[in-house]
């Protein structure tokens, strides 16, 4: 039974990464990015270039693989975040609801297919070399067993959480960043860069989805085009859970939504487990819109 | 006589900020009250509490003597209050006809499948939405732009076709959010020889306003606001030499005159 | 520092910048090694010559046609005559009439492929016509739509299952009424919320749908069900049952574009277009915001049931892929393709859509990955360039811009 919530808990950790990305750009925008999953799916593939690099170049085994490949995945998905947000996003930040929520979908389908028509339509395998390890190894504290790999995603989760929290509470960013989601033509007035602190929130957003991808590709040992639509509907019922827009929110909507998961995985029939979060989302919508954290926002008149 | 609106101690807070505050008024079907106070006393969001927009956290509000406090929009339409919105919200994608028999919405009979085979019923009443909306048109003076896009209209006309299609949901209350606000002296005095027309036809009018020398010459009743709550409330002579208004309002507020 | 020079510079470093991210999906193949379990890149230039030579002469077609709206949108005649005059045609019933007894006529004259290719414009005509309610009237967006398509079709063939003989008439009606039920359980709890959410629940029970027909035994699992012969769409007297499929679909086509374009012009339609407008202020003219939401939803829904009905009429056989996200990204691109809210353009959409891929596909195999690519660029391009649709005319451009 630890184990499942072991389990969860690794999983949610996953899922409130993601979720961090979704709640940023709604706090910031008032938008959902469509596109999120899919620069999450970035990010996995991105590891694997950077790993077959490092491969290439003859410098795999040294004891900094793994960081690097997790930063220039981080580094890629930042950049197609910015794209996402330059191209999908900036024109039409004054427009009908409709219309940024249309181009999003679309850069959405363009990114999958992009990268299934350029990679393969298969699967890609992770280097077994660096996971390997890191799954065999088990560490048991009494009843407990955690895996390496499952220490190194709380680990990474936690200090990516941190760094994201200081970096929006204490920094000078961080107060810009709480200004332009209050209110964007004030902060403007006060002679904030609004554009670019929301292209940097895209970028944060990526950038930590990237993470969770180079993790879950190396949970999972493969990666494929059409992971991040899944992961980004999960993440997403994540966020509505912990209240969108609501940070702390974010984290805690990701760990329930991963330990329930398991949970009823493992009580009920695998097969649901997709349903499940989808079954989460629904009732969320009914009984508290506004998620566990978040505060209702009435229409500005 | 009832009063066509009559509100209680009316209290609404956003957070731990106060936005209004113990707010009691009335409104009698054919007389304009007045709201003045300077920026952010709190006007809109007491028309906002009035129209339902906003869900007041203290107070009653009653329309011709049954209680509508707390209901939603569409019902408070529905019940006969109608309100025009400070920053115009017209609906730009259709015409001027279209915007005016929107308004008609409530008033006309639904036709579950008579819209499908056009009966005759459905295309009365169709006719007839169109007639009462032409006659609003012609009423504010826009019956020539019929048919043009809303969001073609010079800004003025704007103004009166809100107006119009306020009118067309039959209110006996109609609530007007700074309807002279960025109109030119000529476009102003237009403005308010409708709102005294409108308030002939004996609808109760609550009416908020900067342009001190209006509020003074067509009010029956002016209410002020200052920080959410009331300072005054009387008739133009007695707000206009009442000291706390001086000071509070008139003293002080040049800016807001322009 | 000119306006020209800056808009050079900005538009050079955009495409550095697209040619640095993508240049390791494009330009590199990764290579794993099963022995030692590790990976090694290597630079293998033909992988992107592949891709842009499809892309490139893709994208240039559909830059041209963009371009040629545009210029018709500028020199052409100020309203917008194609529309106008497939408007008046909506009108006049007699003409419509004729209409359709001339396209059943021309049935007996048409190839079996010519048949089947016209049966399947018309059912996505069906769906476009469906998803406009929602998305061109009333401004909301969903994402999952070919759930309530499969909910048609699989309510039809498990009926039929279970009620041998049940007639495809009586299919279209019973279609219609789940999937508008089925829309009108899922919109409840979003609609009273903002936009967006729909999209994404919508998208959510389009997985969850899939997932529900896979797991439950009745409804055949991974195989679908194949509905009896008593069933289906059948000939009729000389009527082959290919030419009886298509002269249903073009009455069920017109049946609906009467109907929906009618009720875009009654009280109800009004009340879409206001919410889509201004919700607010729609609410403020005694309109009930949500619950036209949830009508125009579980109308759209239903007429997505309809065409799935339909479908397993005419093909026989339900599967669950008919609730794809791909079905759903298709029937969206011929919506926003075609001009969203209007009802000319959205027909003209979804038989453009349909067509060209299909016809291409004979010629050009490799069409058949890059469909889905192509559709989402049309999605962007669209929102960015003319999100009023090719067909639509220049004044409605600030149909979706915001009101303030």
């Amino acid at each position: 039974m630890l184990e499942i919530l072991v389990n969860g808990l690794a999983r949610g950790a996953i899922y409130a990464l993601i979720a961090l990305g979704y709640t940023m750009v709604y706090g910031i925008l008032g938008m959902i990015n469509f596109a999120h999953g899919e620069i999450f799916m970035i990010g996995m593939f991105g590891s694997i270039f950077a790993l077959g690099a490092l491969g290439s170049a003859g410098l795999v085994g040294a004891g900094l693989t793994l960081p690097i490949a997790i930063v220039a995945a981080m580094a890629l998905s930042a950049g197609f975040g910015i794209l996402n947000e330059r191209l999908a996003y900036r024109k039409l930040r004054g427009a009908h609801l409709l219309a940024p929520l249309t181009s999003a979908i679309g850069m959405s389908i363009v990114l999958q297919n992009f990268v299934m028509l350029s990679v393969t339509k298969g699967k890609l395998d992770f280097p077994r070399e660096i996971s390997a390890p890191l799954a065999q190894t088990k560490w048991s504290v009494g009843p407990l067993h955690v895996t390496a790999l499952q220490t190194l995603i709380f680990a990474l989760t936690l200090a990516l959480m941190g760094g994201l929290f200081w970096l929006i509470q204490k920094t000078r960013v961080g107060v810009a960043l709480r200004a332009v989601a209050q209110d964007r033509t004030m902060a403007s007035l006060c002679g904030m860069r609004v554009d670019g602190l929301i292209t940097l929130t895209f970028a944060l957003g990526s950038a930590l989805a990237a993470a969770a991808g180079t993790m879950v590709a190396m949970y999972q040992g493969v990666v494929r085009f059409d992971a991040g639509y899944e992961m980004g509907l999960k993440a997403f019922a994540a966020a509505v859970l912990g209240g969108i827009g609501n940070i702390p929110g974010a984290v805690l909507g990701g760990l329930l939504i991963g330990l329930v998961e398991d949970v009823t995985s493992y009580t009920i029939r695998s097969e649901w487990r997709e349903s499940t979060s989808f079954a989460i989302l629904i009732l969320v919508l009914w009984l508290r819109p506004h998620g566990l954290l978040g505060e209702r926002v009435a229409d500005k008149v | 006589m009832t009063p066509a609106l009559s509100v209680r101690d009316l209290g609404k807070s956003f957070g731990g900020l106060v936005a209004v505050q113990g707010i009691s008024m009335e409104s009698h079907p054919g007389q304009i009250l007045s709201i003045i106070g300077p920026n952010g006393a709190g006007k809109t969001t007491l028309f906002n509490c009035l129209s339902g927009i906003y869900r007041p956290d203290r107070g009653s509000v009653s329309l011709d003597g049954t209680d509508i406090t707390g209901l939603a929009p569409h019902l408070v339409a529905r019940r006969g209050l109608s309100r025009s919105f400070q920053n115009i919200r017209l609906f730009p994608e259709m015409s001027v006809l279209q915007n005016v028999m929107v308004g008609r919405f409530s008033r006309t009979p639904a036709f579950p499948l008579g819209f499908l085979l056009r009966t005759p019923a459905w295309r009365r009443s169709e006719k007839e939405a169109e007639r009462v909306s032409l006659d609003l048109l012609e009423f504010v003076g826009l019956a020539d732009r019929a048919d043009s896009w809303a969001r073609e209209l010079p800004y003025g006309l704007q103004r009166r076709l809100e107006v119009a299609r306020a009118l067309a949901t039959e209110p006996a209350v109609l609530l007007l959010d700074e309807p002279g606000a960025g109109m030119n002296p000529s476009e102003i005095a237009t403005m308010m020889r409708l709102v005294g027309s409108i308030r002939d036809r004996g609808i109760a009018l609550v009416v908020i306003e900067h342009h001190m020398r209006l509020v003074m010459e067509i009010s029956d009743r002016i209410l002020v606001l200052d920080h959410g709550e009331p300072i005054a409330e009387g008739i133009p002579s007695e707000v206009r030499s009442d000291p706390r208004v001086i000071e509070a309002y008139l003293g002080r507020s040049e800016e807001d005159h322009v | 520092m000119t306006g020209r020079s800056r808009l050079v510079r900005r538009w050079s470093a955009g495409l550095a910048g697209i040619f640095l991210l993508t240049a390791p999906f494009l330009w590199t193949k990764v290579h794993g090694d099963l022995a030692t379990g590790n990976v090694r890149l290597s630079f293998v230039p033909s992988n992107a010559l592949g891709f842009l030579s499809v892309v490139v002469p893709g994208f240039a077609i559909g830059a041209s046609l963009v371009w040629m709206a545009g210029l018709w949108g500028r020199l052409g005649p100020r309203r917008p005559l194609v529309a106008t005059a497939a408007n008046r045609l909506l009108e006049r019933p007699w003409a419509l009439l004729a209409l359709g007894a001339a396209l059943s006529c021309s049935g007996t004259l048409m190839s079996a492929k010519a048949l089947s290719l016209g049966s399947f414009v018309c059912l996505y005509m069906m769906l476009a016509l469906g998803l406009n309610v929602t998305i061109g009237f009333t401004g909301l967006l969903v994402l999952g739509y070919a759930a309530f398509y499969a909910t048609g079709a699989y309510a039809f063939a498990l009926v039929a299952k279970f009620l041998p003989g049940f007639p495809a008439w009586a299919a279209f009606p019973l279609g219609f009424c789940t999937a508008a039920a089925t829309g009108f359980l899922v919109g409840l709890p979003c609609l009273r919320l903002r936009g967006d959410y729909l999209a994404i629940v919508t998208l959510g029970f389009a997985e969850a749908f899939r997932e529900l027909v896979r797991n439950l035994p009745a409804a055949g699992g991974d195989m679908g069900l194949i509905l009896p012969d008593t069933s289906r769409i059948r000939g009729l007297g000389p009527l082959s049952a290919a030419q009886a499929a298509w002269i249903c679909g073009v009455w069920l086509v017109l049946l609906l574009s009467v109907s929906v374009h009618r009720l875009r012009h009654s009280r109800t339609g009004r009340a879409w277009i206001a919410i889509r407008e201004d919700e607010t202020a729609a609410a403020m003219m005694g309109i009930p915001v949500v619950r036209l939401k949830l009508l125009a939803f579980s109308i759209s829904a239903g007429v997505g049931g309809l065409a799935g009905a339909y479908f397993a009429g005419f093909t026989g056989f339900v599967d669950p892929s008919t609730s794809t996200f791909d079905q759903s990204v298709l029937v969206l691109s011929m919506v926003i393709l075609g001009g969203m809210g209007s009802l000319p353009g959205v027909l003209a959409g979804a038989a453009l859509l349909y067509l060209v891929p299909t016809l291409l596909r004979d010629q050009i195999p490799q069409i058949a990955d890059y469909r889905l690519f192509f559709f989402g660029s049309i999605l962007v391009a669209m929102m960015l360039l003319r999100p009023q649709g090719l067909l639509g005319s220049p004044r409605h451009k600030l149909e979706l811009e915001g009101s303030g």
